[in-house]
């Protein structure tokens, strides 16, 4: 059996550490989403890259304001009060929450006492932006099932 | 060697032509988008009257003079949307296009627009006119189950009354698991009736339904030396009933019940136990979408155990005075329903 050599034992030692780097980096950015969406305002890009909506998250409730016009959703960022007025304005489309969790992030949504859920899957957050690796949805009449598609949410302030 | 070359072009031609043939099959469930594009979410986000504008516009279609026009209805459009962006009323609309379930509008289904006429005054179309539509095929791109690791408790709110109470109805849970039971083929979803148990019940534990968990209760019971008796719930006598609220045991019973072992069901059966009373020899479960929900007889019934009083009140005023997981079975039976109709 040889005996590794000085050198060898660095370039291992060096790509080891490297791994250890990128694996630790990878879980903490893949545990970012719940402490990075409070409080923000993101666009979603959806899976075919047309449509675009916004989300407003509550910094300090389970509340989000989902729509497709940015300036609400970035009305609702201003301030308490603005949020609470139009989240309530925009209830009678529908009552969003949230739930960022791990590497999970799920916005739910209720109206006619009906349901729906997108759960996003391997949410790696980099910067402004977050990128999903898939979601799992649950739409009320509509069906069920995992879409292993990537989705993007950019940060908007 | 001519012959292997005119062979091999004319096995490519043939794959060529039959992916073409394929290809439209599957995209032309509704508006031409992918059974992952239909799931997306901002199909399920209402467009704005503007985006409703712009859509008309794209389809070459004026506002001011809508007199029997055609409208193909897109994603993410609401019926009140349309009538926000064109100025006829909800009603004229669902009445020109004999609609009597406004909740009944599919992308890609086509809606006549017209501004002329009147509607009779004691037409009443059915359902809210602030729900986007619908897809007309089953959204499914193969998974029976689902599994959600992390969901938020969901609150909904009556706005259909004017003091607007908020209810939460179901707790975060962390893993609820569905079963959709539809065969993914291209049937309609628009059934809204309420749903009737069946065996194939929406869970991750298959086979599990009302009555299967009732019996292994029962047995866990007998084993654990609990003197109560399991029954399945029935819809029928949501009148007679009350939630037993199980606390922060909820997601632990629903995850022992989904494990499905004799170990995990006597466990589960101690836990539901510890929420009943202690005169409570009768309990009655239900499972639906992977969430165990128990019932209780009301005292006033169970004393006089009569069914005379049947009054009028409906599930939904009942669920609203009870605790969140009657509520959240509500809103999971709904939807249930709808997919086992599929």
């Amino acid at each position: 059996m040889t005996t590794m050599t000085r050198k060898a034992k660095t370039v291992w030692g060096v790509i080891i550490v490297v791994l250890l780097i990128l694996v630790a980096g990878y879980a903490f950015c893949t545990h970012r989403v719940a402490s990075t969406v409070p409080g923000h305002v993101y666009q979603y890009t959806s899976v075919n890259g047309n449509n675009k909506l916004y989300m407003a998250f509550s910094k300090d409730s389970d509340r989000v304001v989902v729509t497709a016009d940015k300036s609400k959703a970035l009305k609702a960022n201003q301030s308490d009060s603005n949020f609470e007025s139009i989240y309530n304005k925009e209830s009678k489309n529908g009552t969003w929450q949230y739930l960022a969790k791990g590497s999970h992030m799920t916005l739910s949504k209720t109206q006619s006492g009906q349901n729906s859920r997108w759960q996003y899957n391997r949410v790696l957050v980099l910067g402004n932006k977050m990128y999903a690796g898939s979601f799992t949805y649950k739409i009320a009449n509509a069906g069920q099932g995992i879409d292993h598609k990537n989705t993007t949410f950019q940060k908007v302030e | 060697m001519n012959s292997k070359k005119q062979l091999t072009a004319l096995l490519m031609t043939a794959a060529l032509a039959g992916s073409a043939m394929i290809t439209p099959t599957v995209l032309a469930n509704t508006t031409g988008q992918s059974i992952e594009e239909q799931a997306d979410i901002t199909n399920w986000v209402a467009n704005t009257p503007q985006q409703i504008s712009n859509n008309m516009v794209m389809q070459h279609i004026n506002t001011n003079d809508l007199n029997g026009t055609k409208y193909i209805v897109q994603w993410g459009d609401t019926l009140s949307g349309i009538s926000a962006a064109t100025g006829i009323s909800v009603a004229k609309i669902a009445y020109d296009n004999h609609i009597q379930n406004i909740n009944l509008i599919y992308a890609g289904q086509t809606l006549i627009l017209n501004k002329n006429g009147n509607v009779p005054q004691n037409y009443r179309p059915q359902g809210d006119p602030n729900l986007v539509v619908i897809s007309k095929t089953t959204i499914n791109n193969g998974p029976k189950n689902v599994t959600f690791v992390v969901s938020p408790k969901v609150t909904t709110k009556n706005y259909q009354s004017s003091n607007g109470d908020t209810t939460t109805t179901n707790n975060s849970t962390t893993n609820t698991t569905t079963d959709n039971d539809d065969d993914n083929s291209s049937t309609g979803t628009q059934s809204h009736s309420k749903h009737s148990k069946s065996n194939n019940s929406s869970t991750s534990n298959e086979d599990m339904d009302a009555n299967k968990l009732a019996k292994q209760l029962k047995t866990a019971a007998g084993s654990n030396g609990d003197d109560v008796s399991y029954n399945a719930y029935d819809d029928n006598d949501s009148d007679s009933m009350k939630s037993v609220d199980l606390d922060d045991d909820t997601d632990e019973i629903n995850s022992l019940v989904q494990k499905g072992t004799k170990k995990s069901i006597r466990k589960a059966e101690s836990l539901i136990k510890s929420h009943l009373s202690d005169d409570d020899d009768e309990a009655y479960v239900d499972y639906q979408d992977g969430e165990v929900s128990v019932y209780t007889k009301k005292k006033s019934d169970k004393n006089s155990s009569s069914s005379d009083d049947k009054d009028s009140s409906s599930q939904n005023d009942d669920s609203d005075s009870d605790n969140s997981s009657n509520q959240s079975q509500d809103t999971n039976d709904d939807y249930d329903a709808d997919e086992d109709d599929d």
